[in-house]
């Protein structure tokens, strides 16, 4: 999520609203977040500010003086550049302390529901080590929840943590999800250990059908290789019985791996792995690995350049492919890849985490390429500009 | 012992160790051959060894018989290896089939009883 | 001492190279060095190398847990059964004996042209779509065969009418086929086909000199030229993909595999399906021995040379499939099941397949109809307009070839490391050896299967990309420029 920080002005409790860039005319609705940058449009109104009680918070630049917030809770000093990035129907969570977080971008194909920090893992590259969670998260999602556009959303999705460790309350999220926003895909990464128990994952499907997706991940071809890869004995046997289960009720699952030095030696039979035990699942993503957290802590054991495996996830993707399992890159810069893998690649990073580097400013194909993750310490050594394809 | 005691382009006689080669393995690796060879197996010549004669249906080269000889030999082995393997999995065998078409409600229990471990 | 890794059940058996392959329950295969075999039996092999982690990948051992190990090798099995589990598919039904050709070969033991002793009724026709309809299967294919099917039409066109009508209550996937030589094809006929949307099989048994010689017209002559004019015709009607043949080959016709596959790409076809010819019927009629009797390791030797010649083929740009390869590398190659009906483990005969004869009696399969026509009665299943569905599919004679048709409990089949992808033809055994449960050691069934798989694992083995992705493409039924990626 996109946050930016800005003096608080009247903010006792978070604010979740709804962001608006013209003045609201109803007196009822959802809630409203008035983002305004320039001082005329407060001044001379034909009425006062807190009429308009669907109002509650404003986001201001600088040169705003606080009479003309009328009493209503309000952020400022927040730059022009931030402003101008919120848009009609992005969701933003106010705190107390001037901090704005967007829990929702309009328009945008990265937006997530984040249900827990905790986990019943602990990955090796874990980009965000396990945590508590705070008292009011759930109440906070099913008002983000209710806060969205029915028309507008067509995907959204459910990650953590692990989210199954929600238990029944992740089957009710899912199903609200899918009542309030019947045009949304839902896409809902989880190791689906507890999917084991056919019971849940009955509910899980019934719930979502059949806007529900679920993304698995798998690390290896034993479970040997996995557990390590998981930080956990026994998921890989407790994945694959899930995996077994969703593929008997019809739910449509893919799975995904991270690239780094415990699962690139044995890429080959790991696909292999999936063709003659998984061959139902949607899709396979092959994803770059995000250097922060656990992965930046574990780097020299973990870290592999991109650039250097890039014919044996070549080899891989052209296993998969002619198999008739979808294999796809996820968080590659095209330049580190094979050319006959690229159409392969899917632009992944989050809007907010894409960084591109100088290197790219002459590339031919920087539109179709994702960057690579600026919240990592470390890129490839090889990145270089291509020929427009 | 287990040797070959004659070999002409008109039989291959051998003398195979009762110890170390069952009788499924003798048989079964004289059945693979007897297509081409006409076969005996009788008792002898001591109480430890069975003697299998195996008569060459058509003449065969010097090449063709020792060819032949070498696959009894090796035949003879490949089949004991195949008792001795049916023994350590042929349980699981069992159940992996049993459980694919009348799934067992509890498989861990069953696994651990057949092999002695999960 | 408990062992350091526990040996999952598997199969095995020196390839001609001389290196061990290893096949596990569902199919999946490995081949070692005999070293390598000899430290995985004696527990030596170092946890966590490479070849450890292949052999744990594949459960030919385990080291941790043995019963998810188990579970996930009972689930591929059964899919690798599945061809069990929906039961009868494929109808084949005898719709008349008479035919205007006289093969040399024929096994159907065609009767003149004008007999109508030799046709299905109409009575018949109804109760065969009746027992047709009564199977459980939820895709249902109805091959018309003769002498050639076209002789009774009327009746072709009574049986789908009705099997249509059933149908909409039903609601299987169905769909028709009809075999006949083409000779008598009419624009009448090819209207009525693309009407209800049913294609053709024939037989092209290679370029003229090669396809006369064998394929005469009971009034004399060859019928090649004939073949080709309504080929033209009919693809013209019906399309171009619905016309397929498939090609007999005789020992005249092994030193010629090239110059036959030339003509199916000549003629454009999609596929060809390189079989040896079957002793039955009028093959087995001493006038053409030579050219019928022939040993199959003659056969093995020009399949091999002419396979290696259509995948140099495709390789060049020419889509042509080996649909005998076909099936076979699926059965390795994917967890998949496949529905050939000649090779399967119970038989295919009855269970994925059977046929009606013009009389209503049922039979397991081709083989088992025409030794009854030569007198012996021994597969006779029941009769349609006698018997209920229960009756003849769940027959004494059903049960006694399931029961002597599982590789897995047959001598000289039970061990061998070629198990999973091969079957039994019980009915064969018992036409040619004397029994169903058939002899090994001097089976030309079980010489030319082995033959031909070990010649494919070796191909495989090499792993050669260009090969692999010519092989993918056939299975996976797309163009090798998609198996490749280039369309995207």
């Amino acid at each position: 999520m996109r946050e930016a920080f800005g003096r608080p002005l009247g903010l006792k409790v978070p604010v979740m609203g709804v962001v608006t860039t013209r003045l609201p005319w109803r007196s009822r609705g959802k809630p409203l977040v008035y983002v305004v940058d320039r001082p005329e449009a407060l001044k001379s109104l034909p009425f006062r500010l807190w009429s308009r009680r669907v109002l509650a918070a404003l986001l201001t630049g600088p040169e705003m003086t606080e009479t003309l917030f009328d009493g209503i809770p309000a952020v400022a000093d927040l730059s022009p550049a931030e402003l101008a990035e919120l848009r009609d129907g992005d969701v933003v969570l106010i705190h107390p302390n001037g901090r704005v977080i967007v829990a929702y971008q309009t328009g945008s194909p990265h937006n997530c529901l984040f249900v827990t920090y905790r986990c019943n893992c602990l990955c090796v590259m874990c980009p965000q080590p396990p945590a508590d969670d705070p008292e009011d998260l759930w109440e906070q999602n099913v008002r983000l929840l209710a806060l969205l556009d029915p028309q507008e959303v067509t995907c959204l999705a459910i990650t953590g943590g692990e989210p199954t460790l929600l238990g029944d309350r992740l089957v009710e999220l899912v199903r609200l999800c899918r009542q309030q926003l019947p045009k949304a895909t839902i896409t809902l990464l989880t190791n689906a250990r507890k999917l084991k128990n056919l019971e849940f994952a009955k509910a899980l499907f019934k719930a979502g059908y059949p806007n529900l997706f679920l993304e698995v991940p798998l690390f290896g071809a034993t479970d040997t290789e996995h557990d390590e890869v998981m930080g956990a004995r026994g998921s890989f046997w407790d994945t694959i019985q899930a995996l077994h289960h969703l593929a008997l009720l019809g739910q449509p699952v893919g799975l995904r791996t991270v690239l780094h030095a415990l699962t690139v030696p044995r890429l080959l039979p790991y696909a292999e792995f999936i063709y003659r035990n998984l061959p139902f699942v949607i899709q396979v993503a092959f994803m770059g690995m995000e250097t922060m957290g656990l992965a930046e802590k574990n780097l020299d054991r973990l870290w592999l350049d991109p650039y250097d495996y890039r014919e044996i996830l070549a080899e891989a993707v052209r296993y998969l492919h002619r198999r008739l399992v979808p294999p796809l890159i996820y968080n590659h810069p095209l330049c580190v890849l094979t050319p006959e893998v690229r159409p392969f690649a899917r632009n992944t990073i989050t809007t907010w985490k894409q960084l591109y580097l100088p290197i790219c400013e002459t590339c031919g194909q920087r539109g179709e390429c994702g960057g690579v993750f600026g919240t990592g310490v470390k890129v490839s050594a090889h990145l270089k500009p291509l020929p427009p394809s | 012992m287990t040797k070959t005691i004659h070999r002409d382009a008109e039989r291959l006689v051998f003398q195979i160790s009762k110890e170390l080669y069952e009788k499924e393995a003798v048989f079964a690796a004289v059945y693979a051959l007897s297509g081409e060879c006409k076969n005996r197996i009788e008792p002898g010549p001591d109480e430890s060894h069975v003697t299998v004669t195996l008569e060459p249906l058509t003449p065969l080269s010097e090449a063709e018989l020792l060819h032949l000889e070498h696959r009894f030999l090796s035949g003879i082995t490949d089949q004991q290896l195949r008792l001795d393997l049916e023994r350590r999995f042929g349980p699981l065998r069992q159940l992996i089939v049993e459980h694919a078409f009348a799934p067992l409600a509890h498989l861990k229990e069953a696994v651990k009883k057949t092999i002695g471990r999960d | 001492m408990t062992e350091p890794y526990v040996l999952m059940p598997f199969r095995f058996g020196p390839l001609p190279s001389g290196r061990m392959l290893l096949v596990n329950e569902a199919g999946e295969f490995l081949i070692l060095e005999p070293r390598d075999f000899t430290r995985l039996l004696d527990y030596e092999l170092t946890p966590g190398s490479s070849l450890f982690l292949d052999l744990k990948a594949k459960h030919f051992l385990t080291d941790t847990q043995v019963a998810p190990v188990v579970n996930l090798l009972a689930t591929k099995y059964r899919t690798k059964k599945g061809f069990l589990k929906n039961f009868t598919g494929l109808h084949i039904v005898v719709v008349t004996l008479r035919c205007n050709q006289r093969c040399h070969y024929c096994h159907a033991s065609s009767q003149d042209m004008y007999d109508t002793r030799w046709d299905m009724s109409v009575k018949t026709a109804r109760n065969v779509v009746d027992k047709i309809m009564s199977s459980p299967c939820p895709s249902i294919k109805i091959e018309f065969q003769g002498g050639d099917a076209l002789l009774n039409f009327e009746v072709v066109k009574t049986i789908v009418r009705e099997a249509k009508r059933l149908n909409q209550k039903a609601k299987k996937d169905l769909s028709f086929v009809v075999c006949t030589n083409l000779t008598l094809l009419t624009p009448e006929i090819l209207a009525y086909l693309k009407r209800e949307g049913i294609t053709i099989s024939t037989s092209l048994d290679g370029p003229r000199e090669i396809h006369d010689r064998h394929r005469v017209l009971r009034t004399g002559g060859g019928s090649y030229d004939l073949f080709l004019k309504n080929l033209a015709l009919a693809r013209q009607v019906l399309g171009h993909d619905q016309v397929n043949p498939l090609a007999t080959l005789t020992r005249d016709s092994l030193p010629y595999l090239t110059d036959i596959i030339d003509e199916y790409v000549r003629l454009q076809f999609r596929g060809i399906f390189l079989r040896n010819i079957n002793l039955y019927g009028y093959a087995r009629s001493e006038r053409y021995q030579e050219s019928f009797r022939y040993p199959i390791s003659e056969f093995v030797k020009a399949y091999k040379k002419a396979l290696l010649y259509i995948i140099e083929l495709n390789l060049k740009g020419v889509p042509l499939t080996e649909d005998f390869a076909t099936i076979l590398l699926s059965r390795i190659l994917t967890p998949f099941s496949t529905g050939f009906m000649d090779l399967q483990s119970p038989t295919g005969a009855g269970i994925a397949g059977v046929v009606y004869d013009f009389n209503g009696d049922v039979y397991p399969c081709d083989e088992a109809r025409m030794l009854a026509k030569m007198g012996d009665r021994r597969f006779y299943m029941g009769n349609v307009n006698r018997d209920s569905y229960l009756d003849i599919f769940t027959s004494p004679v059903m049960q006694e070839i399931v029961n002597k048709s599982c590789v897995e409990i047959l001598p000289g089949c039970h061990s061998c490391p070629l198990q999973m992808y091969c079957g039994a033809d019980p009915i064969r055994n018992y036409a040619m050896q004397g029994d169903l449960v058939g002899f090994r050691p001097t089976s030309d069934f079980c010489e030319k299967h082995k033959a031909i798989l070990e010649f494919l694992l070796e191909l495989l083995a090499d792993n050669h990309p260009e090969v692999m992705d010519v092989f993918w493409a056939w299975i996976t039924n797309r163009s090798l420029a998609e198996v490749r990626g280039i369309c995207r």
